[in-house]
């Protein structure tokens, strides 16, 4: 086979030989003979040039024509700004007709309202509209400013030094709106490249932190310090890198989503295994854990050193608005012109600052309410016990009373719509005024869906009884219903 | 925008060079300190809070001027406030508070109209419903946080701005970061204005959303982006957008400036873009009865998809909202995380903007709320032009409240801030993170609380200051200048009642305003150029037919005789509040164009060019309703709209499309604004050309020029020869000015806003500027004109 290809060749070459031969064989130019491979050769590189000289083959580019674009605007039809309107979007809340203290007025009625986070029963506190009134006499509503320029009232520095005193912290700094604090503060410290662990409970203002940071984001079970261990080990083992990066870990202190509480004294045994920092959102928890409610740190012993950045919300057990960071000088200062919510929003109106200051001066003179408050959540947890369909999800000393469904309907639409339902006619048939948690669906929290109760210091043991007997009652029959 | 010397780069660059190898050299320093120390137990194996320069600047810079930021106060922040003492034992590291106050002139806070003090309407309201409602709900808007207020206010507010709906938040921060992530999200496109606030950067990452910047303020720069990111569609998938969404704020909070809305609406309108207007601080502040740059640019409120605003600035009180229509509410109400997550906006809160704007609407049974707008109107005017007159560099459109001084150096900083504080005035000094690294300044709020008093006062101090700092960065005017203008006065008022007496000259088509004429008496008025380029300026806003009646308003509207002398062109600042008159910003943007390309051609000829030019401008607003392709685009475009408002509307929205190029984009051939310019130049051509006699005969359009120049030569000599003979009857036409002062005066306008020049979109600064300086030209020409006029009677003119 192979001889035959090579005869073959040797045949062809022969005769393409002797056809150039034929002609130029004799030919002689400047005294050199022409071979017919020098004819090929010449040949060959005139081709070469030939083709050198001409352009290398472009994909054709072209731009698109004045025209082209004309059209293709004309073409483009944007999606509506807003999906279409469902039924279910145009569900109103029901609208107060008074404070909202344990007693309020829906629709003319008096309800008994376990919907509001006034765990300390501080709203209509005479004390505190004192002080509100005479700081509104003297500073006006708005701040008109942000605290860089001229937006710093002196009861501003005042609350601060309060809180950090009242914390046993160094300082503290205002932040002029609850949910903003902890999504300005986690941005300040966290830039792209740095390691933030948190638990997949988080509300969604912490999410938003989470993902304006840049940083990388791992998300351990929902208070599971087994699962956070294994993150931490998983992420620090042989990381020679990891050293260098700020590492983060981010809980809340009472998850608004579970009402349960984050084991605080594992946390910081973990923490300074791997060398973490910790941000603690105690906006449901300050205030209210602890002999002299001063947090979650004071309830497990931890010194409150040992956690590193401590924010809350005001909105909650102090019954004013606006939020908190506290920690380290150093963390603190840092804020000052690196934190985006306290830098370029307008300052915390000075009534409210100084309603925080009476309220924490409450609390320190009244411990005697942390007790009520604890005596109710037990109360109610007991009355809760044994509620059809129902199972309470939430720690013992939560102020947040999470029931979620004993069996899911399957969807978490399908859930909310039933639980929404148990609200609605309690609040319509008993005038219990309760709550379903809503969700965005922006809101990456998977956990599940439930009623939620705030207990508060000022409900009485009747407005307790009321709760549970009703709930008992329609659940009964809403379910019944249901199935 | 600003546009630096090179002197003042090399000097900011080097001091800040000079500040950066000081800071470098004492962190080396400390370094070797901190090393012959032990190493801090506690932190080994944490990785600092801050990595290496990240608080370098804040170390090292920032703390040395730091007691000229966060300056605690004692009282609420009203005109005059109460500035708390601090001393500082460390070299400015830390600051104590001490128990003394010093009572300052307040020019920093944003209290535009006033609310920010007790007063007598809100503040009894606000404390019954303190006492009624308590500080706070502690429950969100959607569980048990909704009160009579808050929905009485989502009312109030929707009817305000003139939106079918609205919703509250209680931080304006938050109103935007939480907002926007629920509008737009993942294949979604933001185009944002690059002098955007940080709610809106921070709102626009955290959506998801792609973002694209476009330059600051710019209609034709946002039109390019459109169209680029509509072709090419989305990053590496070229899927085409789910929505484009383009944000932009009504008065820039750095820059002072206002938003050009119309051409933005127009713009997005094209494009099918949504559009979300943030009025943090135009709400309240400016409009005739305070709705904010939609009413005083014209702009209906319905072309605006999302209006978003804050009640922390004219207001006084805290929080934002959202207006909108109904079904994009409900859609947010039903998903939007601030509105599900966090506590409702405090009831007194809540309580002192239902106050505040039912003020502002005069629904409280007093005029007051009229009273306040009129006043922060004519306080930011007169603070405005009076700085300019004294040679700062002040950025801003007039009527706007926010006046930036700029400082440049680092090492001004703290030398004006300082300084006024030590005459008791507290003013605001912004520097590198707010704004870019060389461009540091001063900023100004001006509220209508202040008296006349107060802002003289606040002026003679920083004038003071500014010398001594040196920021008055042009020449002051002269006070000879400053005399003419005061006699002017009288002599504008009387022009003007001439416009009243005599509309019907207005409207006439081949009248040039009056002034022109006489300026062509030539060479007394001394250099035609300076003088002309002036009267550019000034006639191309008097030409407009509405002047007369809104005129006439704005007569009897200025307080006294006193108050239009300290203001020069107090007519011309009003000009722009009649909705009616934002018309002639966008009709003028090409005339002025067209005319001075001209100029330059025809200023060689040595003839007047001014007798054609006004002419012209006339006609051609005469004629534009009758056809231009692009009009009966713009009809079908804004069709429904026609049926909804009358003629005055219309109009506006044909100006909208008039989009000016910026200077060398305009030869781009592939922007829109090319086109629309090169129609109107050729549609001016054939107004001209059915003008002149005997020039539909030839072609070409040198020819035709040249037939025209020398028509109007013609004429110029026809009308030199009457005035002669004029002149001969009344010798009392006299000249008196210095034209040497007008040469410099022109300059300094063509310097100080070189953009604006050759951006005419952008009117309003723009006009303030050339209009006083018209107005000092016109004082030369006043007594004549009026000797002129009361000869000639009302048909003094050639007619063609």
């Amino acid at each position: 086979m192979a001889s035959a290809v090579m005869n073959m060749t040797t045949a062809a070459l022969d005769w393409v030989s002797v056809a150039f031969d034929a002609p130029l064989a004799r030919a002689v130019v400047f005294g050199v003979h022409i071979d017919g491979h020098l004819v090929v050769e010449v040949l060959l590189v005139a081709v070469i040039l030939f083709q050198l000289t001409r352009k290398s083959y472009k994909h054709p580019k072209k731009p698109l024509t004045e025209k082209e674009i004309d059209d293709l605007c004309e073409e483009w039809v944007p999606e509506p700004l807003h999906p279409s309107i469902s039924e279910d979007m145009k569900a109103e809340p029901p609208t107060l007709e008074s404070a909202a203290g344990p007693h309020t007025i829906i629709d003319g009625k008096e309800v008994v309202n376990f919907a509001s986070a006034n765990y300390l029963g501080l709203i209509g506190n005479e004390k505190i509209i004192d002080s509100c009134v005479s700081s509104l006499e003297k500073y006006g509503v708005g701040s008109c400013g942000p605290r860089g320029f001229y937006g710093t009232i002196d009861v501003h520095l005042d609350c601060e030094e309060r809180i950090a005193k009242f914390m046993g912290t160094p300082d503290s700094i205002l932040y002029s709106y609850g949910i903003s604090t902890i999504f300005s503060v986690i941005p300040a410290f966290c830039k792209k490249g740095d390691i933030i662990v948190a638990d997949e409970g988080v509300h969604w203002g912490v999410q938003n932190g989470l993902h304006l940071s840049r940083s990388t984001v791992v998300y351990f079970k929902h208070n599971d310090m087994k699962s956070l261990e294994n993150t931490l080990e998983k992420l620090t083992r042989g990381n020679k890198q990891a050293e260098k990066m700020r590492r983060y870990i981010v809980v809340e202190a009472v998850y608004q989503n579970s009402g349960q509480i984050a084991p605080l004294d594992e946390l910081v045994q973990l923490k300074e295994k791997y060398h973490f920092r910790v941000i603690l959102d105690e906006s449901h928890s300050f205030g209210v854990l602890g002999n002299s409610g001063r947090g979650l740190a004071e309830y497990y012993g931890v010194p409150v050193e040992k956690i590193d950045i401590i924010t809350a919300g005001m909105g909650n057990a102090l019954a004013t608005d606006g939020g908190f960071c506290t920690g380290s000088v150093r963390v603190v200062d840092h804020q000052r012109l690196s934190s985006s919510g306290y830098v370029f929003s307008a300052s915390l109106p000075p009534y409210l600052a100084s309603a925080a200051i009476s309220a924490v001066n409450y609390l320190e003179d009244n411990p005697s309410v942390l007790s009520s408050l604890r005596s109710n959540i037990a109360l109610l947890w007991k009355g809760l016990s044994d509620v059809p369909g129902l199972t309470i999800a939430s720690h013992p000393l939560s102020p947040i009373v999470f029931l979620k469904l004993k069996k899911s309907t399957g969807s978490s639409k399908g859930d909310l719509e039933l639980l929404s339902n148990i609200a609605d006619r309690m609040l319509k048939e008993d005038s219990v005024f309760i709550v379903s948690t809503k969700r965005s669906v922006l809101d990456k929290c998977r956990l599940p869906v439930g009623l939620r109760l705030f207990v508060s210091a000022g409900h009485s043991e009747s407005d307790i009884h009321k709760v549970s007997g009703s709930l008992r009652r329609v659940a009964a029959t809403t379910l019944a219903e249901h199935l | 925008m600003v546009r630096l010397p090179y002197l003042t780069v090399l000097t900011t660059l080097f001091s800040y060079g000079l500040l950066f190898a000081f800071g470098q050299m004492r962190d080396f320093f400390r370094r070797l300190i901190d090393w012959s120390k032990s190493k801090s137990k506690d932190l080994k194996g944490y990785a600092p809070i801050c990595l290496g320069l990240e608080d370098f600047y804040t170390r090292r810079l920032y703390l040395r001027i730091q007691d000229c930021f966060s300056r605690p106060i004692a009282s609420a922040p009203d005109a005059w406030f109460d500035v708390v003492d601090r001393y500082s034992n460390d070299n400015n590291k830390t600051l104590h508070r001490t128990s003394n106050t010093t009572k300052c002139l307040n020019l920093g806070s944003y209290n535009y109209l006033g609310f920010a003090a007790a007063d007598e309407y809100c503040t009894p309201h606000v404390i019954d419903s303190l006492k009624k409602y308590s500080p706070s709900t502690c429950s969100v808007r959607v569980d048990g946080g909704t009160t009579n207020l808050h929905t009485e206010l989502e009312e109030l507010v929707a009817r305000f701005v003139g939106k079918p709906a609205a919703i509250l938040f209680g931080m304006g921060y938050v109103t935007n970061s939480a907002i926007i992530p629920a509008l737009i999200g993942k294949g979604g496109l933001i185009i944002s204005d690059s002098l955007n606030h940080n709610s809106i950067v921070n709102g626009a990452r955290g959506s998801g959303a792609a973002v694209r910047v476009f330059r600051h303020n710019s209609p034709s720069h946002l039109e390019e982006v459109l169209r680029e990111q509509i072709a090419e569609g989305q990053p590496r998938t070229h899927r085409p957008w789910k929505k484009i969404l383009v944000i932009v704020e009504g008065i820039y909070s750095m820059e002072g400036d206002l938003c050009k809305l119309p051409e933005i609406i127009a713009v997005c309108k094209k494009y099918k873009a949504y559009t979300y207007l943030d009025e943090a601080h135009s709400i309240g502040a400016v409009g005739k009865s305070g709705r904010g740059v939609c009413e005083l640019l014209g702009v209906d409120t319905a072309d605006v998809d999302i209006m978003m605003g804050t009640f922390t600035k004219s207001f006084g009180s805290c929080g934002g909202y959202i207006a909108a229509s109904k079904e994009i509410i409900q859609y947010l109400k039903y998903t939007c995380p601030a509105h599900l997550y966090a506590t409702s906006i405090s009831p007194p809160a809540v309580q002192q903007v239902i106050s505040a704007i039912k003020v502002i609407l005069g629904e409280d049974g007093s005029n007051r709320g009229a009273q306040k707008l009129a006043r922060i109107r004519e306080n930011s005017n007169f603070f405005r032009s009076e700085l300019q007159k004294m040679g700062f560099e002040v950025l801003g459109d007039n009527d706007s409240p926010v006046m930036p001084i700029m400082l440049y150096n680092p090492a001004k900083i703290p030398a004006f801030s300082r300084e006024c504080l030590r005459q008791n005035v507290a003013v605001v000094t912004v520097s590198f993170p707010a704004t870019p690294l060389l461009l540091a300044r001063s900023r100004i709020c001006i509220s209508a609380s202040h008296s006349r008093e107060d802002l003289v006062k606040g002026l003679e101090v920083i004038s003071k200051v500014g010398d001594l700092v040196g920021i008055k960065y042009f020449p002051a005017e002269s006070p000879k200048l400053a005399e003419q203008k005061k006699n002017l006065c009288s002599t504008q008022l009387m022009a003007f009642s001439y416009f009243e007496h005599h509309p019907s000259l207005i409207d006439c088509a081949y009248l040039p305003c009056m002034p022109t004429e006489i300026s062509l008496l030539p060479q007394q008025v001394g250099d035609v150029t300076s003088a002309s380029s002036c009267f550019l300026h000034c006639y191309s806003s008097d030409d407009d037919p509405q002047l007369p009646g809104a005129d006439a308003g704005n007569l009897d509207s200025s307080d006294s005789v006193d108050i239009a002398v300290l203001r020069p062109p107090s007519v011309v600042d009003q000009i722009s509040h009649t909705p009616m008159v934002a018309e002639p910003n966008d009709e003028k943007a090409p005339k002025q164009q067209v005319s001075g390309e001209k100029k330059r051609k025809i200023n060689k000829d040595q003839t007047g060019f001014v007798t054609g030019r006004p002419k012209e401008g006339n006609i051609s607003k005469h004629r534009r309703p009758h056809g231009g392709p692009r009009e009966s685009n713009d009809k079908k475009l804004k069709a429904d709209d026609d049926m909804k408002t009358p003629k005055p509307r219309e109009e506006i929205l044909a100006g909208c499309i008039h989009v000016r190029a910026r200077r060398g984009e305009a030869t781009d051939s592939h922007s829109l604004a090319e086109r629309v310019r090169r129609e109107k130049i050729s549609e001016r051509m054939k107004v001209l050309q059915s003008l002149v006699p005997g020039c539909e005969k030839v072609t070409g359009k040198a020819l035709m020029l040249d037939e025209i120049i020398n028509y109007v030569q013609s004429l110029q000599n026809q009308v030199e020869f009457l005035s002669m003979k004029l002149a001969s009857l009344s010798p009392m036409l006299y000249f008196d000015a210095n034209s040497d002062d007008y040469m410099n005066k022109a300059e300094r306008v063509m310097r100080s806003t070189p953009l604006q020049v050759s951006y005419v979109g952008q009117t309003n600064h723009l006009r303030s500027v050339a209009l006083e300086d018209g107005a000092s030209n016109y004082h030369m020409m006043g007594h004549s004109a009026h000797l002129f006029l009361q000869d000639q009677g009302t048909t003094s003119f050639p007619q063609v």
